[in-house]
């Protein structure tokens, strides 16, 4: 799609729909660290993660712990549903890789959705794929091992990023995990000794891809397949 | 805050050089209980590893697992 924004959300409305909204549409670049929104703030604006831009979901667990339970990047948005109003924000919603968002004020959601029932169709298709990866993201947690969804994480970065060097410390991708940053740095060792791994300051590189990918869980796969399957549905109807 | 260091021994060796500053030995050892939660995912009959909790360069805690195969 010539002129839209890289965010596949974005990219797959129909014509009409896209020009409902492209008025009020509003690139930002915001840095990593940026917070979108605190725990309990009304959330008044969707945003739409373009290129590697990545938003988290971190909830805090006891011992000053944060959990990154959601990672939104260019397939989605944040702040969607829009139908019932500005929502408090359950948990921190962080900028996680820094690039460009697109703002899109929350009613002015509502009122081309109103307008718009295959938009808001879309819209409402993106919130329950939002939910399967939740769903999964519970499942992974619940049963795969820490080594499987450190690989699983690194190789989604990788495909966000398109490069084989991961700008991701012991500590980030230790909060991506719910682990110290010991057992962080202790994964990363075990996957240096098998050379699939190695580190420079700040970032890791992938020497191995196809062995990374063995050693990850489907979870990512399953939940992309749901995506293409619903959100597609949603574009063609 | 004591800076404490939590280094493994075992078939995945790690000797931790960072540490991380936590309130107290309590806290230290949630930590470290955390930390052997995830181990049992990597092991195999027969392996075995330790988990050994310093504060700098003085011990605070061991937990170990030992594992034997009988046939």
């Amino acid at each position: 799609m010539t002129g839209r924004p890289q965010n596949e959300l974005l990219c797959l409305l129909r014509s009409q729909d896209y020009e409902l909204l492209a008025p009020h549409l509003q690139p930002v670049e915001l840095a990593a660290s940026h917070i979108l929104h605190h725990a309990g703030d009304g959330i008044s604006a969707v945003h739409f993660p373009c290129g590697p831009a990545f938003v988290s979901f971190a909830v805090p667990v006891e011992d000053d712990r944060e959990v990154e339970s959601l990672l939104v990047g260019r397939e989605g948005a944040v702040g969607i549903p829009a139908d019932l109003g500005p929502l408090p924000a359950y948990s921190r919603i962080v900028v996680k890789v820094g690039g460009t968002l697109v703002r899109l004020p929350l009613r002015a959601l509502e009122q081309a959705q109103q307008r718009s029932a295959s938009l808001h169709e879309t819209m409402s298709r993106y919130a329950a794929c939002q939910f399967a990866q939740l769903l999964q993201t519970a499942a992974c947690n619940a049963a795969h091992s820490i080594e499987q969804r450190a690989a699983k994480w690194i190789m989604a970065a990788r495909e966000h990023i398109g490069g084989d060097e991961i700008p991701l410390t012991h500590e980030q991708l230790a909060g991506m995990l719910g682990v110290s940053r010991s057992y962080a740095s202790r994964v990363i060792q075990t996957f240096k000794a098998r050379r699939i791994l190695a580190t420079r300051r700040g970032a890791i590189l992938i020497l191995d891809a196809p062995a990374l990918e063995t050693s990850a869980c489907a979870c990512n796969g399953a939940v992309k397949k749901h995506f293409r399957e619903v959100l597609r549905a949603a574009s063609a109807g | 805050m004591p800076r404490y260091y939590f280094h493994f021994e075992g078939q995945q060796p790690h000797t931790d050089t960072t540490g991380e500053s936590l309130l107290d030995d309590d806290a230290a050892w949630r930590e470290a209980l955390r930390l052997s939660r995830d181990v049992e995912h990597a092991l195999h009959p027969g392996d075995s590893w330790t988990l050994s909790v310093f504060d700098g360069s003085k011990p605070v805690f061991m937990l170990a697992m030992v594992t034997r195969r009988f046939r």
